[in-house]
């Protein structure tokens, strides 16, 4: 299959955001690996009028002040969103963020060995999940599949959890609008903070407006009739009109 | 463009200085002149004489008949110079470094295919490998009109606000400030540059010049060389997914005329598109790819591009060395002297593991 071509615009913001990333991650002397693939490449046609991006980023040597000396923090990150083309003001391009899942699995690397410290998803859907809250994080015990991006830099052995806990699996918490970017500016205010995290969040401020907008309209409404009160009942809007 | 071009040859062999010397006239524009350095004729104080060559060479080329000069062109192999015996090629790149003037060396040799790429990658000066005169002459004035021109427009373009980002003096000269990001990324990786970049302060009287100089070499030896922001014919119909032979045709060329680079160093015999225009009208009429854009537009019978390592998958890159389309799988990419801009430019596998100790990683 042929790659898709897309407004440079379009790709550029992310392209643009990771590499600020990157670049923030290097001044901590941690490393950054990905997948030997551009990132225009990242995106491939999912509709008439959707595209998906898929990209997955290995953080070794992540900083981390609770850690003993001995031990290191890694950190897997599996980005899927999916893109919608739209028309806007003037019959102008738009194109929004329909759907969003970031996975992260934290591993504690000692003596060779990786531990699975902490596995959980950021999630949005734009449709909204029936009986999820609109924007969640999931705590999980899952690991990323198939990273592509740990391919010639892993230096341990995975260990998986050895007893599987029903409070992780079950456990969905009410976030903000979280997507890739938003979850890699929480990483860099957690492990970096400071100097480099300022830096960072100036940098990458006018990358944001370029970013795709989220689309969450029965969110917004039900926010807006009574905005003093953060409710639970906000996070489940979208069910509403079910 | 107002600014007069004058060349200054260093050649060492008198038959070869008066060929080319002809051959950069026939290229020059009305009012451009060429002077060959004759160093037999230059007046020179006994003091002078006992200077460093780069430093001798400083002084001659600011005065007359040598200032103000638009480019320096110079044989790598000067030793048989009258006066300057066993000079090379490098004590004339310090003086131009001095003086902020481009430079351009050739190695009239043919030397191999292997030879072009490696050579291709020296930096400070540009590098022209043709060992035809009449090509090596057009590609002088080729690079002498792209610097008078950077030269002519610079100092109406550049204010405090540019003058603090190399990347964004460079989006303004170009047109194209919405690429200042992606020129930016030109810089990453290219760690040989950073000694050029001028300072602001300790050479304010001639910072223009020098940012000038600076851009000329950017433009050339890395922005329009490593396709990403720009693309030749060959990444460009790669990256449509368009056969190179097809993409040739003027009807299928026509159709993105508006994405035709037409800045500095444009060369309407290698001509280069911005590929973030050519994305864009891809794009902007909802199809996938520029195969399906080219076949609704011109003709259907086009056919798709091809890696040349396995046919049998649609290109999408460009191997920077074999100059061939390539596939994503069928290549490697992110090597560290790779400007980070440059994401169509990858190494075919073959080629890679050809040369992979001397490519790095």
């Amino acid at each position: 299959m042929s790659k898709t071509i897309l407004p440079t615009k379009l790709w550029a913001a992310y392209e643009d955001f990771l590499y600020s990333f990157q670049t923030a991650v290097e001044q901590t002397s941690g490393q950054v690996f990905s997948p030997d693939r551009p990132i225009a490449s990242c995106f491939t046609r999912s509709g008439n009028a959707t595209v998906e991006f898929k990209r997955c980023l290995y953080l070794k040597g992540l900083r981390s002040r609770r850690l003993s000396g001995s031990k290191r923090l890694d950190l897997v990150i599996m980005a899927m969103e999916e893109l919608e083309r739209g028309t806007g003001e003037h019959d102008k391009e738009v194109w929004t963020l329909r759907k969003s899942t970031v996975q992260l699995n934290y591993i504690v690397v000692a003596d060779g060995v990786g531990r699975l410290a902490q596995a959980l998803h950021f999630d949005f859907d734009q449709a909204g999940q029936r009986d999820h809250p609109f924007f969640h994080v999931q705590l999980t015990d899952e690991l990323i599949a198939a990273a592509e991006c740990l391919v010639g830099h892993v230096d341990f052995d995975i260990q998986p959890p050895s007893e599987r806990s029903e409070c992780y699996v079950t456990t969905r918490i009410p976030t903000c609008d979280m997507t890739l970017a938003s979850v890699l500016y929480c990483l860099a205010a957690d492990h970096f903070g400071g100097a480099i995290f300022n830096q960072f969040a100036q940098e990458v401020l006018s990358i944001e407006d370029r970013l795709p907008p989220l689309r969450f309209d029965a969110l917004k409404k039900s926010v807006d009739t009574s905005p003093l009160h953060f409710k639970s009942v906000h996070w489940f809007a979208h069910m509403q009109s079910t | 463009m107002a600014t007069e071009i004058k060349v200054v040859l260093f050649e060492d062999a008198e038959r070869t200085k008066s060929e080319l010397v002809s051959a950069l006239k026939k290229y020059l524009p009305s009012g451009g002149t060429v002077v060959a350095f004759d160093s037999e004729k230059i007046a020179e104080s006994e003091g002078d004489r006992k200077l460093m060559y780069e430093e001798r060479l400083r002084l001659i080329l600011s005065r007359p008949p040598f200032d103000p000069v638009t480019l320096l062109v110079a044989d790598r192999d000067l030793s048989m110079s009258v006066h300057f015996r066993g000079m090379s090629v490098s004590a004339v790149i310090e003086a131009a470094k001095r003086l902020a003037i481009p430079i351009c060396s050739y190695a009239r040799q043919p030397g191999s295919e292997d030879y072009k790429w490696r050579a291709g990658w020296e930096e400070g000066h540009i590098l022209l490998s043709e060992s035809d005169d009449d090509d090596l002459a057009r590609q002088a004035v080729l690079a002498a009109r792209g610097f008078a021109e950077i030269g002519s427009r610079l100092p109406e373009l550049v204010d405090d606000e540019l003058r603090k980002s190399p990347s964004k003096a460079l989006a303004a000269l170009l047109g194209k400030p919405e690429y200042v990001d992606k020129i930016a990324l030109y810089s990453v990786g290219d760690q040989n540059r950073l000694s050029e970049v001028p300072i602001k302060g300790r050479v304010e009287q001639d910072w223009v010049k020098r940012i000038g100089c600076f851009l000329g070499y950017w433009l050339w030896d890395s922005i329009l060389r490593y396709p990403g922001l720009l693309v030749n014919e060959v990444a460009a119909a790669s990256h449509l997914n368009i056969a190179t032979d097809d993409f040739r045709v003027p009807e299928v060329q026509s159709v993105f005329k508006d994405a035709l680079y037409s800045g500095p160093f444009a060369d309407a015999s290698k001509p280069r598109w911005w590929r973030g225009v050519v994305d864009d009208l891809v794009s902007r009429e909802g199809f996938n790819d520029g195969l399906e854009f080219v076949r609704r537009k011109v003709k259907n019978a086009i056919r798709p591009s091809q890696c040349w390592v396995d046919a049998t998958k649609p290109a999408g890159y460009y191997c920077i060395i074999s100059d061939k389309p390539v596939s994503l799988d069928n290549s490697k990419g992110g090597l560290s002297w790779l400007p980070r801009g440059a994401d169509l430019t990858r190494i075919s596998t073959p080629v890679f593991e050809e040369y992979g100790p001397w490519i790095g990683s």
